[in-house]
């Protein structure tokens, strides 16, 4: 009896010794559990990966060709944007040169590979990256991929990171339409998109909100949103994801839209972390 | 056991359309000890569990871990009154386990944290999502400890 109640007082104390922890001591005791268990995430994360794989071909089997289609014509248009951009770039260049402004492209970036899909806990919506302060890493730094902004870096441990996305609704972006120069907050949103398949409703796409934009801002289905700029966190103008649709908000002065994230967080693979 | 079970809570999703609730094997596997075992072997797995999933995830250190501590020893109060063989008898406890442990944690993390809440709504679906998965998935795994336990002849077959 002795013996048991030993124990339980052991695992009483060390209970209140993990809550009395500082907040650096906790860090490190939890980085250190995670850069163990890392291996093991980029295991299960792969394999993961190739069942997603094979569910989704047998899914698209239909599609593939419509898909070639519309990538075809796609190209077209792309293709056309890049010499128009080319042509904008040289003209800035140029500018540039001759007012002596210096270059915009001062960011250092450091590419990662993801190796943890979603927090356990399911309450946040968080990525864990296989880089960690060994790499340069911090705490705030933006995350992106070519498409468009991930988030933003929370806990760096030595070899990993976990990495708060935009779909969360604790991770707020000042955000800017360009087609009609609207600006406002964008953070995730908890409500589920109606217009998936039963599959997709085991790991379903999480969708972001703008808030506080002025409400007579002419917004249509589409529109871009990108980040701003403002307030040093995140670089201007990376795809934040497109208007999918919008209202008024329930005080009736602003509108709130819904975006269609740029980049799709169920099939990160590699990111990029901006490095101050 | 308990490595296969963290293994399987780190490699299945979450169930977006139950507000992100997870498979609690975890859960499931530390409520087989508290049934089957003495209260000092169920609370250091509980701990050990719980430190685990915190440091696996965003949620403080030590918060999961105390969820799991609370469950277990009140799920040892009833050791002496259920038959652990029986099917509900995993299925009662898992649900209501799973239900408990996401609502203190969920307690937890609003006291200690500055940051946006949850609305209500999405707690409440959380919670009986948890609740619901647990309640399939504990009578699988203690159907798998209990065989396990026979194989390596931990214990036998008796009421408790």
């Amino acid at each position: 009896m002795k013996e048991k109640n030993v124990y339980i007082w052991m695992a009483l104390i060390g209970i209140v010794l993990l809550f009395n922890f500082t907040p650096s001591v906790s860090v490190r005791v939890k980085g250190l559990f995670r850069d163990l268990f890392a291996p093991v995430q980029r295991v299960t994360s792969s394999c993961l990966e190739r069942v997603r794989g094979a569910v989704v071909q047998v899914q698209e089997l239909e599609s593939y060709r419509e898909t070639a289609d519309r990538i075809a014509e796609e190209l077209f248009v792309l293709k056309d944007r890049v010499r128009s951009m080319e042509q904008v770039e040289a003209e800035n260049a140029e500018l540039r040169r001759t007012l002596g402004f210096a270059s915009r492209t001062t960011r250092r970036v450091v590419p990662c590979e993801v190796i943890g899909q979603r927090d356990l806990s399911g309450w946040w919506q968080m990525i864990r990256i296989n880089k960690g302060l060994n790499a340069g890493l911090t705490n705030d730094l933006p995350v992106l991929t070519a498409d468009g902004l991930v988030g933003r870096t929370m806990e760096v441990s030595r070899r990993t990171t976990e990495v708060l996305l935009i779909t969360d609704p604790n991770c707020r972006v000042s955000a800017r339409m360009p087609r009609v120069g609207a600006v406002g907050i964008s953070r995730g949103s908890r409500e589920a998109a109606s217009d998936r398949s039963p599959l997709a409703m085991l790991h379903g796409e999480h969708l972001c909100r703008v808030e506080y934009i002025v409400k007579d801002a002419d917004i249509r289905v589409g529109d871009e949103v990108v980040t701003s700029g403002l307030g040093e966190m995140y670089p201007g103008n990376l795809a934040l994801g497109r208007v999918r649709n919008w209202s008024l908000d329930s005080s009736g002065l602003y509108q709130v839209a819904e975006l269609d994230p740029a980049v799709d967080m169920r099939t990160l693979k590699t990111v990029f972390v901006v490095v101050k | 056991m308990f490595l296969g079970a963290i293994f399987l809570e780190i490699m299945v999703p979450t169930i977006r359309y139950l507000a992100c609730a997870q498979i609690p094997f975890l859960l499931a596997a530390v409520l087989y000890y508290a049934l089957t075992r003495t209260r000092g072997t169920m609370m250091l797995i509980a701990c050990a569990a719980g430190l685990v999933l915190d440091c696996l995830s965003a949620i403080p250190l030590g918060y999961t871990s105390a969820c799991f501590c609370l469950v277990a020893f009140a799920s040892s109060l009833f050791r002496g009154l259920v038959y652990e063989d029986s099917f509900l008898t995993p299925v009662v406890f898992g649900a209501a386990g799973g239900a408990l442990v996401t609502l203190i944690g969920y307690a937890l993390i609003r006291t200690g944290l500055d940051q946006q809440g949850w609305p209500p709504g999405w707690v409440a679906l959380k919670t009986l999502g948890t609740a619901l998965m647990a309640g399939i998935v504990t009578p699988i795994v203690f159907f798998v400890a209990r065989s396990v336990d026979g194989v390596f002849g931990s214990r036998t077959r008796t009421r408790i």
